[in-house]
């Protein structure tokens, strides 16, 4: 099922939240936006972006509202709470630690 | 509960399915768009789209799935955590828990109380259209109907649609066994019809058997279909002897008919127009229940009523008609009393959230780094209330069962201590408006007491509480908080503490009050006369010289009289009277309470002679025909003059004055004394004794303690006449059993008001011991610079002080205010009364110093090297 250029599992979190970081936004935007950024190398797999932000909201990382969006339509647009940047925080270091880690293996000769 | 929450997560789905469909779609529709922007026909557009978003069905499943099991889990996980707290404090979780089922259940118990005497609509059909209809003269009240009045009234209504008369009457049913006398009601045929009761077996009256001769038929209640055919289906159709007569069984009415009181045993047909009631077509003591017709309104009822007295005695001015709803006459006087209790346990309820809230608010500064740290580990403020609002959630929750079975508890002492006497007690029970009350008033509970502790809890302020040592001013919001919930406690406590010293004061004013005549020692034994046995009247006189001859002979008895009317009895006789040479003015009352009474009653009674004599034992049948009358008559007859000598007369022999007696209370202590005559029993006339005078009340003085009283003069009645049933009272205990209303609203109030004072007094000492805990480092620097241990204690009870002077200060205000609404339950004392006052607020002041004791004297103890080290 997955796909190459797919999130890779379990940093689809941590993505969401550094883009929800940037602004508040809604779904599809958090999808154009990390599609952009990234030069569309990575892609966030659409199925599975919706259960996790209800479970981030759950979580209490992130809250949502209704607003209207661009081209006037109503969307839920997700922003990051208090609790949202800590982890955003917690997160982004454990990434590092652990591509850091990765690297140094993978250099090992 | 299951159910509410269900139907929560119900509503609160549906809502989210729409929500999440809603957002899908928007992806769904951005993303075709883009599709279409890049070329593609918007069928392909959308099918791409579709295609790399997978299925939206299962998608917005699985996002659903994320919020449902977010919200139970973290709600579950909040409750589970707030369980594990209070089980490791188990200590205040057990105080808590007792305080506010305290609260909780003295309130349910007094909400099913008014609830089911109040505010459940009477068990009739069509009860709000039933009214009772009476007649009032001045100095008399609530006076019943005469036969010939409720004859002339029956069929002329324009308002009422049906009337129906009954009157209480004892029936001796003598082939069952030992002779019984069972109270039942004689009721005209109508009486079922109107009150829509039917019978669970039988049938009621057919309108003939009102006739004379036909009324032989007899309606059991189910409890005496139990007793006497142990709920056999054949005793339909059997015959009972009764009074003499045999009467057919006709129907039994359910267990839950009693009208017009629990009392009642039976019923039979009242034949209105059958010698027995024409006999006194004069004599009012028909009491008339009267069903409204539809459409009609109460005001035009009334106005009808109210002119009946020209219809119905165009001769005497002075008697007026007036209806009373049966709610009113049924509930009537329970709604102050109750309502007022009912007030009394709601303050109660605010003082044991306060207490608790309190307690809590205390926890939340003692829990402030566990606060601080979650907070440090990244949890909203909203989490932690959250946190603290489930921990509140629980306590109240179960605060409310222990408060349902405190209520069960109390409502089965209730019952068992008091249905004797208000047998309205039975009908109240624990249903379905009570649960519903109980599970709304703990959650507000909850709300209230958690409130606080938990806004104050989670504004943990990291910095300052993590470097602790100086006080956090969450700290200081804290302490001004509990301040204020203590002066509240003190403040509602003293409001209580006044009223219930109100309502102590005047039961026993109530209870000391003089009967007019001497209780203790005295003994009555009823002896009733049934007609079919005694259908002479002269041999009421036999039996009684008979019997009481030989009563005065059993040891110990000193003196022995009797009445036709005894005091606290139950029964009257009101008659009209006149006074030789004076026509009665308007307003000045013709009734008088005639009482037939023998020579040696007043002594027997030790009712005072203020003038004149006594009646002798020549005052026979044939000597001179006298009367005696007491006080109230006398003042208002002759206010400058002697009566002793004046005639006066209720029947046609005019009777001559020759003694004046006491005032004696004869239905309750604190009524006004009615006029009255009284008349040697052996002189009434025939006609009146035959209906007036058919129970003996003996009254027997001891001279000392005697053997079995009761078997001894059970026996010589029964010498007499085996057949007559004989009822023996202690006059005190019939005393006793007319103040049960007061006696149990002051003991509830009583009770009710000593808890809140204790709650109030734990909330002094808890807010105190606290605030010296906080100042530790403070009283040990000022011990240090040498202050002395009462300068020290001096400084708390100050505290102590001005809690207390500021709460008491309010509650005396408040209960100032508020005492007038008593003044219906107060008896001989005002609702200012200065006593009360006085007392409580100076006794208040004692125990809440007494409270603050304990703290100052812990505050003088510190030793300056410990506290100062402690930091």
């Amino acid at each position: 099922m997955k796909r190459k250029s797919d999130v890779l599992q379990g940093s689809l979190e941590l993505l969401v939240l550094k883009t929800l970081a940037y602004r508040p936004m809604h779904g599809w935007g958090i999808t154009l936006h990390i599609q952009q950024v990234s030069n569309e190398v990575l892609r966030v797999e659409e199925g599975s972006l919706y259960p996790a932000l209800h479970r981030m909201e759950q979580q209490g990382w992130i809250k949502a509202e209704w607003k209207t969006s661009e081209n006037n339509r109503r969307a839920r647009y997700y922003s990051l709470t208090r609790e949202g940047r800590k982890q955003l925080e917690a997160q982004e270091q454990t990434w590092e630690t652990v591509t850091r880690a990765v690297a140094a293996v993978l250099k090992f000769s | 509960m299951s159910i509410v929450r269900r139907l929560v997560a119900t509503f609160r789905k549906r809502k989210l399915e729409e929500e999440i469909t809603e957002e899908l779609r928007f992806h769904l529709d951005a993303r075709t768009q883009l599709n279409m922007e890049a070329g593609q026909t918007a069928e392909q557009a959308r099918a791409a789209a579709l295609r790399q978003f997978g299925n939206p069905t299962q998608q917005r499943e699985a996002a659903l799935q994320a919020d449902v099991a977010g919200w139970a889990e973290s709600t579950g996980k909040d409750l589970r955590f707030a369980a594990r707290t209070l089980r490791k404090n188990p200590i205040f979780s057990v105080f808590a828990l007792l305080t506010i089922g305290l609260g909780i259940g003295a309130t349910t118990l007094m909400f099913s109380v008014v609830n089911s005497l109040l505010l459940q609509p009477l068990p009739y059909k069509d009860a709000n259209h039933l009214y009772m209809l009476w007649n009032k003269i001045p100095h008399e009240e609530r006076i019943s109907f005469s036969p010939r009045e409720f004859l002339a009234y029956t069929g002329q209504s324009q308002v009422f649609d049906k009337l129906a008369a009954f009157t209480g009457n004892g029936f001796v049913i003598s082939d069952q066994g030992e002779p019984q006398l069972m109270f039942g009601q004689l009721v005209t045929p109508s009486f079922f019809e109107i009150l829509g009761a039917a019978p669970e077996m039988g049938r009621g009256f057919f309108e003939s058997e009102g006739e004379p001769g036909h009324d032989r038929e007899i309606v059991l209640s189910h409890s005496l279909w139990k007793e006497l055919f142990s709920g056999r289906k054949d005793a339909l159709g059997q015959t009972i002897m009764m009074n003499g007569s045999a009467y057919t069984i006709v129907g039994v009415m359910p267990g839950s008919f009693e009208f017009p009181g629990p009392t009642t045993r039976l019923w039979v047909p009242a034949a209105l127009r059958g010698s027995v009631f024409q006999q006194h077509p004069n004599a009012h003591f028909l009491r008339v229940l009267a069903h409204l017709k539809p459409g009609v309104s109460v005001a035009k009822a009334q106005a009808e009523v109210a002119l009946l007295n020209k219809r119905l005695d165009p001769d005497d001015a002075e008697r007026k008609f007036f209806s009373v709803s049966l709610t009113e006459m049924i509930a009537g006087d329970m709604r102050r009393p109750l309502l007022v209790l009912l007030c009394a346990v709601g303050l109660l309820l605010i003082i044991a959230c306060a207490n608790v809230s309190n307690m809590m608010l205390a926890r939340a500064t003692a829990r402030q780094r566990e606060m601080a740290v979650r907070a440090a580990l990244g949890a909203s403020r909203t989490r932690l209330i959250r946190q603290l609002l489930a921990e509140t959630t629980l306590l109240s929750l179960i605060g409310g069962g222990v408060g349902v079975l405190m209520a069960a508890l109390g409502l089965a002492l209730l019952e068992s201590a008091g249905s004797k006497n208000m047998p309205e007690l039975t009908r109240v029970h624990l249903d379905f408006t009570v649960l519903m009350f109980v599970i709304i008033v703990s959650s507000l509970a909850g709300i209230v007491f958690g409130m606080a502790p938990a806004v104050n809890g989670s504004k943990a302020d990291l910095q300052s509480t993590l470097r602790q040592g100086t006080q956090s001013s969450s700290n200081r919001s804290a302490e001004r908080t509990r301040s204020l919930l203590v002066f509240a406690e003190i403040a509602l406590s003293c409001l209580l503490l006044v009223c219930s010293g109100l309502m102590l004061r005047s039961f026993v004013r109530l209870i000391r009050q003089d009967p007019g005549f001497a209780p203790e020692g005295l003994i009555s034994a009823q002896a009733a006369l049934m007609q079919n046995r005694y259908p002479d009247p002269a041999g009421l006189v036999r039996f009684y010289r008979n019997t009481s001859e030989r009563l005065k002979e059993i040891p110990g008895v000193a003196v022995v009289g009797m009445t036709a009317y005894l005091p606290f009895g139950g029964n009257s006789w009101g008659n009209s009277f006149e006074v030789e040479g004076k026509p009665i003015r308007e307003g000045e009352g013709s009734s008088a309470q005639i009482r037939p009474v023998t020579a040696g009653y007043f002594h027997a009674m030790s009712i005072p002679l203020i003038r004149g004599r006594e009646f002798a034992e020549s005052d026979t049948e044939t000597a001179p025909r006298v009367a005696m009358i007491n006080q109230v008559l006398a003042r208002r007859f002759w206010p400058n003059e002697d009566p002793i000598g004046k005639r006066i007369r209720f029947a046609s022999d005019w009777l001559t004055i020759v003694g004046v007696c006491g005032e004696v209370k004869h239905i309750r202590l604190d009524e006004e004394t009615q006029p009255e005559i009284y008349a040697p029993y052996v002189q009434v006339p025939a006609s009146m004794l035959d209906m007036g005078g058919r129970d003996q009340n003996y009254v027997i003085r001891m001279a000392g303690p005697s053997g079995n009283i009761a078997d001894d003069v059970r026996k010589v009645i029964h010498s007499e006449d085996p057949e007559i049933v004989v009822t023996l009272n202690d006059m005190q205990a019939l005393i006793d059993d007319t103040t049960a209303q007061p006696r149990f609203r002051t003991g509830l109030i009583a009770i009710f008001s000593s808890l809140a004072l204790l709650l109030a007094a734990m909330g002094v000492y808890a807010v105190l011991t606290y605030s010296v805990t906080q100042r530790f480092k403070e009283l040990g620097i000022r011990i240090a610079l040498g202050a002395q241990p009462w300068q020290i204690r001096r400084l708390v009870l100050g505290q102590a002080f001005r809690l207390a002077a500021l709460g008491i200060g309010s509650g005396w205000l408040a209960a100032f205010l508020v005492s007038r609404f008593l003044r219906s339950l107060l008896f001989g004392i005002a609702v200012h009364d200065w006593l009360t006052f006085t007392t409580v607020p100076m006794f208040m002041l004692a125990v809440v110093l007494l409270a603050g004791y304990w703290p100052a004297r812990r505050a003088a103890s510190v030793s300056p090297i410990t506290s100062l080290r402690q930091e």
